[in-house]
């Protein structure tokens, strides 16, 4: 199974060229091309976005960034995650996992059909993993899956968060899906390519592969060859444009 | 072989630490749903992980006991459903008598007959809640068992990473505006340091005479509740007012909120326990364990600002934005290193890193840190204007210390830093230099032949209207464009070519009272360097770093992602252009957080040995201040 992860520099690209791939790993940076695909698409979101919080919140501050955020929502998609805030203070204010889910939940809402899977942002995981958090994945994945969509989770330290999910005791049950760099330069496959290669093969959980281009390094049916040859069949090929 | 049950928690935690110190092998018996990740840090910071082994299991599962009892000589029975996990009852009987009857007969059937079993004072209550009532009931099977048993039972525990009663007043402490107290305060306890509990089990694992004895810990002294708070008051030098609330009307609150809420604020049986005092003896302990328990207020400071036994490279980190929780990150990722302090002058930032469960002392102050807690090594992410103060705390007290780039907001405070640190460890924050393809760049620098131009550019489209933030002011930043975007490409030209001559520089100004944009003109002697930034330079949403080196034999250009050889004739490379991505440069960094670089820059810091130590960043810092000097004067200057 082949998804598309749209990537671009531009202010204004031209999603419409791309806006019929099958599947979409999309984030709402990518707003525009959500609404420009046809109904056929499926999009397994990014969630959350944390660049664009980043950015709104240089360039418009907090409540610019927040009304960015409710703007397009419905009253009742408003009201619901008001309540789902309050059912989740006081830990809303004090912990990052929390948070994380609450913003997942904000996301997801802007998507016209609810996705089947939706990913943890690779930068969201591997800060988990730093911070050694285990609570920011767990409720993620339980969120997500009482949704019931799948969850995964993107990671660029493949080893140490199987090493980690393990300590943490976060089961296949509960992080079924893990997307990681898998290609035949070994780039990003941290700690390297040979230790990924025998956990690719060996783990009970889905592995998805994404910079297996290693950004048009190598071609796509090369890179495909690659991936199945270590058993993963799913893969993520970032389009630039 | 030591198995230690129940050792994910709290006294726990503390006992694998000691254990592994004094070089004991151990087995830790973890439920399947508990987070061990904290036990693999704790023997990986004393350099044991050899040493200790983590078996799942559960105290109501006679089984999994069995198959953790192979080749061990004692046990440490923890594993408890305490009072804070009791709302189940019939689970807290099944594990806390349950459990010691399971476990008494896996002992018979193992042969394992030596056996520490950490109680509660609770037990001694004349009324009982189900804690304190089950617990007393092990104690009894544990007695009457035919095995070498001795019974430990402390006063309330306290310390580091506890997350009872101490951690909950520290908490309304710090934040609230008044300190509820419970009653009139002046019950008294003796609260007993987790450390001292561990060396207890240590020397009870030791003594044979312990055998079949049960002791009393306590604290050195007995003190009110309302002292207690006071000294954590004290050390916190927080002065706040007590609020007493009546006993009855606190019962009867928790007893309604213990219905709705899984985690109330306190649980019936803490209240119970707090309404009747009991006072213990550890005389005991004292002359057959050779206990001696520290004093409160020393307790407290441990408590609040903890120290470690083991050999890790102790990390503190001031400024926690955005980049002081990225190091913070690293830091945490770091074989060797430990972050052990933070510091900001905004007592809100705290919360960020609390929020990713980083609970580290927090100070608002850089002496009162370093004179607190034992650092060896300082990052500090703050505006460059604050960084000469902290490198005079950090060079008096033998610190290292890395600052974010630019060094420093003025040229004068650059030397002066560097005149600090002549002979100690220090770093500035250039981490391109790091990044796969900038590093490799220099390996490269030959193969271009003799240089002949140099275009570098740093590109963002981030300000296009008045910002506020010390990013935007002279005085705290020290400049605009070219020091919070430029100076990295700036590193870059020092890293390849050196310090330049000259330098002839135009400064732009729209949006704020620091530039927006600049050209400078570096003279290399046979070449020149031009460089252009601009943070008001529309799409660029990210942060856009290029340098083209031409040379006689062809041209290089570089940026994050690749390098593009462009060779005149076939040498080396291939006639024609020959793009190298990051992808086919080997990088060393183990772990990647945040951007290519970071990772390296800090591992490099810690390790002494950093790319760009205060004199190679004073340098830079003479090339960003020649920019400045060339732009007032409109003329060429030296550098």
């Amino acid at each position: 199974m082949i998804s598309y992860l749209i990537k671009s520099k531009k202010e204004n690209p031209p999603y419409e060229l791309i806006a019929d791939q099958k599947i979409i790993i999309a984030s709402l940076t990518n707003e525009d091309l959500i609404k420009k695909s046809s109904d056929k698409v499926q999009f397994h979101p990014i969630v959350p976005n944390v660049e664009e919080y980043i950015r709104d919140l240089d360039r418009f501050g907090l409540l610019g960034m927040a009304r960015k955020r409710l703007r397009g929502l419905s009253i009742f998609n408003l009201i619901s995650i008001s309540i789902l805030i309050l059912r989740n203070m006081p830990d809303f204010l004090t912990s990052m996992a929390t948070r994380i889910k609450i913003m997942a939940e904000l996301e997801l809402l802007k998507y016209k059909r609810k996705p089947k899977r939706v990913y943890l942002h690779p930068q969201m995981t591997d800060m988990a993993l730093a911070f050694d958090y285990p609570d920011m994945i767990k409720q993620f994945c339980s969120h997500v899956q009482g949704k019931s969509i799948q969850p995964a989770i993107m990671t660029n330290n493949l080893a140490e968060i199987l090493k980690r999910l393990d300590d943490w005791a976060l089961s296949e049950k509960i992080v079924p899906v893990i997307a990681c760099p898998i290609n035949n330069l070994g780039w990003m496959m941290k700690p390297n390519k040979k230790k990924v290669e025998r956990l690719v093969r060996n783990s009970k959980r889905t592995i998805v592969g994404f910079n297996i281009t290693c950004d048009g390094t190598i071609s796509e049916q090369e890179a495909i060859r690659y991936a199945e040859k270590q058993g993963v069949n799913e893969l993520i090929i970032t389009k630039s444009i | 072989m030591i198995l230690i049950t129940g050792a994910s928690g709290f006294i726990g935690a503390q006992l694998v630490a000691d254990l592994l110190a004094n070089n004991h092998k151990i087995r830790c018996f973890v439920r399947s749903s508990s987070n061990v990740s904290h036990l693999k840090r704790i023997a990986k910071d004393y350099g044991k992980e050899g040493l200790m082994e983590i078996v799942r299991g559960d105290m109501t599962d006679e089984h999994s006991i069995v198959r953790s009892l192979q080749e061990v000589q004692a046990v440490v029975h923890l594993a408890a459903a305490t009072s804070e996990q009791v709302h189940d009852k019939k689970h807290a009987w099944d594990v806390n008598v349950g459990g010691a009857k399971r476990l008494v007969d896996s002992c018979k059937k193992g042969k394992v007959k030596r056996l520490i079993v950490v109680s509660s004072e609770s037990c001694k209550r004349k009324v009982r809640g189900v804690y304190a009532e089950t617990k007393a009931r092990a104690d009894e099977i544990f007695m009457k068992s035919s095995l070498e048993v001795t019974i430990i039972r402390p006063t309330l525990v306290y310390g580091f990473g506890g997350r009872g009663l101490f951690a909950k007043m520290k908490e309304y402490i710090e934040t609230l505006p008044i300190v509820p107290i419970i009653g009139d305060g002046n019950v008294r306890l003796s609260p007993t340091h987790v450390e001292d509990v561990s060396f207890a089990i240590l020397q009870a694992l030791k003594k044979n005479k312990s055998i079949g004895k049960d002791y009393d810990l306590t604290g050195a002294e007995y003190l009110t509740f309302n002292r207690f708070v006071e000294e954590i008051m004290s050390a916190l030098t927080i002065k706040k007012k007590l609020f007493h609330i009546p006993f009855n009307i606190t019962f009867f609150m928790m007893k309604m909120l213990s219905l709705v809420l899984k985690n109330p604020p306190i649980t019936i049986d803490n209240l119970l326990g707090y309404k009747q005092e009991i006072i213990s003896h550890s005389n005991l302990a004292k002359r057959d364990l050779g206990y001696k328990p520290i004093g409160i207020r020393e307790g407290i400071k441990k408590t609040i600002f903890p120290t470690t036994n083991a050999k890790v490279k102790k990390v503190a980190i001031i400024g926690l934005g955005k980049m002081g929780l990225l190091h913070a990150s690293i830091i945490n990722s770091i074989k060797g290193a430990k972050l052990v302090a933070v510091m900001d002058k905004n007592k809100k930032q705290n919360e960020q890193l609390k929020s990713w469960n980083i609970d580290v002392p927090f100070f608002t102050d850089l002496d009162i840190m370093c004179g607190a807690m034992d650092i060896q090594h300082i990052i500090a992410c703050t505006p460059p204007s604050v960084n000469r103060s902290i490198a005079e705390v950090c060079a008096k007290r033998n610190i290292s210390l890395f600052v974010e780039k630019p060094m420093a907001a003025s040229l004068k405070d650059a030397e002066y830093m560097q005149k600090l640190f002549k002979n100690k460890v220090s770093a500035v924050g250039y981490m391109l230099l790091y990044a796969p393809t900038f590093a490799k760049v220099k390996d490269l620098l030959n193969v271009v032949g003799k240089i002949e131009e140099v275009r570098a550019e740093a590109l963002l489209s981030r300000v296009f209207k008045k910002h506020k933030g010390w990013h935007y002011t002279k005085q705290s930043a020290g400049g605009g464009a070219v020091i919070t975007i430029a100076s990295h490409v700036l590193s870059l030209l020092y890293y390849y070519f050196g310090l330049p001559k000259t330098v002839t520089a135009k400064t732009f100004y729209k949006y704020c009272e620091v530039e927006d944009a600049a050209e400078a003109s570096f003279n290399y002697g046979g070449f020149r360097a031009n460089l252009f930034t601009s943070w008001s330079k529309k799409g660029y949403p990210l942060l856009h770093e290029r340098i083209i080196i031409k040379g006689s034999k062809g041209e290089m250009t570089v940026d994050d992602s690749s390098i593009t050889l462009d060779m005149k004739k076939e040498e080396a490379y291939l006639k024609g252009a020959t793009r190298i991505h990051k992808s086919e440069i080997v990088d060393s960094s183990d772990i990647y957080i945040g951007r290519d670089g970071y990772y390296l820059q800090d591992k490099s810091f810690i390790g002494g040995r950093s790319k760009t130590t205060f004199k190679e960043g004073l340098d830079i810092q003479n090339m960003i201040n020649a920019i400045y000097v060339s732009a007032s004067k409109k003329k060429e200057v030296l550098i």
